[in-house]
């Protein structure tokens, strides 16, 4: 093995440490985010396998971004984005969640359970994109700070933002 | 110190603003009993929205590494960079189709314009001009044929020359 080679094994083993770091501290948030943003937990698995690979691609995996975890946001929303664009564009779905209701009709109290479980889920469904993504977003406690760079906003304007699609979404619930 | 909108509010009980902003807005809120009211229906909306969200999604963890993300992906992904189509042009493919149809629409409506300018010149004769010119025992006679499309004489024009017997 020559030193070219030595150097690229070094580089790669580097990589998949920063990778598994970055998983490990950052894989459970995200892909709660995920199926808070798509509502079906299938899709929020590939949006975060899609960003975690996106990370293995980047050639500076090594040197950990300034602030991963809205890094790793923005390229989950990005995707996110671009699967609504496809879904919305090819085939004219409207994009209600297909949510995991848990099974269990037993008694009154599951019924009455379900429906208001299918309630708020149908609620944050029918908030446009932006006002879901900042509720979300929001949910997962993220600062104003993470929100503006996810979203590329001044960060003044999330807090208008935010207490538009706060308001919206109670609306709904009530 | 005015009253305050509901973004401040908003901003005040995430605890978003500056201990400066943060303290006028307390001592405000001693002693304005109106948006103390308003600040504690935006913490309890806050918390009312927080909670309905909590109990509809289940919490989630995500699968080990080596299950989400395969090694032999990770080796694939960081070889085969995304081509530089998909990085650079994000457009939306009925964008593409609507632009690909103008494009063909256009090239139909000029092709027949062609066609059609093809057919009028085919049916109309060239208009020619005789010219004579007697210069002593000599006529000399010309004929021009012109071109319709760009309004000058074509460049093989026909001369006869005739002499008086």
């Amino acid at each position: 093995m020559d030193f070219s080679q030595t150097q690229t094994t070094g580089r790669m083993a580097e990589t998949d440490t920063a990778l598994e770091r970055l998983y490990q501290d950052h894989a459970d948030w995200l892909l709660r985010l995920a199926v808070r943003l798509t509502g079906c937990l299938d899709t929020a698995e590939e949006l975060v396998q899609e960003a975690f690979l996106r990370v293995a691609q980047q050639p500076d995996t090594g040197r950990s971004p300034e602030n991963p975890r809205a890094w790793l946001c923005r390229v989950t929303v990005n995707l996110w984005r671009d699967r609504l664009r496809r879904l919305r564009w090819r085939r004219f779905l409207p994009l209600a969640c297909s949510p995991d209701l848990p099974d269990g009709h037993d008694t009154e109290a599951d019924y009455l359970q379900q429906d208001r479980i299918a309630k708020v889920r149908q609620a944050l469904s029918r908030l446009p994109d932006r006002d879901r993504l900042l509720v979300v977003l929001y949910w997962n406690e993220m600062s104003y700070a993470e929100m503006a760079r996810v979203l590329d906003l001044r960060v003044t304007t999330v807090g208008k933002a935010l207490s538009r699609a706060i308001d919206r979404l109670a609306a709904l619930l009530e | 110190m005015r009253c305050l909108d509901r973004s401040a509010m908003q901003s005040f009980v995430d605890g978003e603003l500056d201990s400066l902003s943060a303290d006028t807005i307390r001592a405000h809120l001693s002693a304005c009993p109106d948006c103390r009211d308003a600040v504690d229906a935006v913490r309890r909306r806050a918390q009312t929205v927080r909670r309905s969200l909590d109990e509809a999604w289940p919490v989630v963890a995500a699968p080990p590494l080596a299950h989400a993300v395969p090694p032999d992906q990770r080796l694939a992904a960081a070889g085969a960079p995304r081509s530089i189509w998909r990085r650079h042009l994000q457009i939306p493919i009925p964008l593409l189709a609507a632009a690909g149809l103008l494009i063909a629409g256009m090239g139909i409506v000029i092709w027949q314009q062609r066609l059609i300018m093809g057919e009028l010149r085919a049916t109309r004769q060239p208009p020619v001009t005789t010219v004579t010119i007697a210069a002593g025992d000599t006529i000399l006679q010309r004929e021009i044929v012109l071109d319709l499309s760009r309004c000058q004489p074509v460049e093989d024009t026909t001369v006869y020359v005739f002499r008086e017997e």
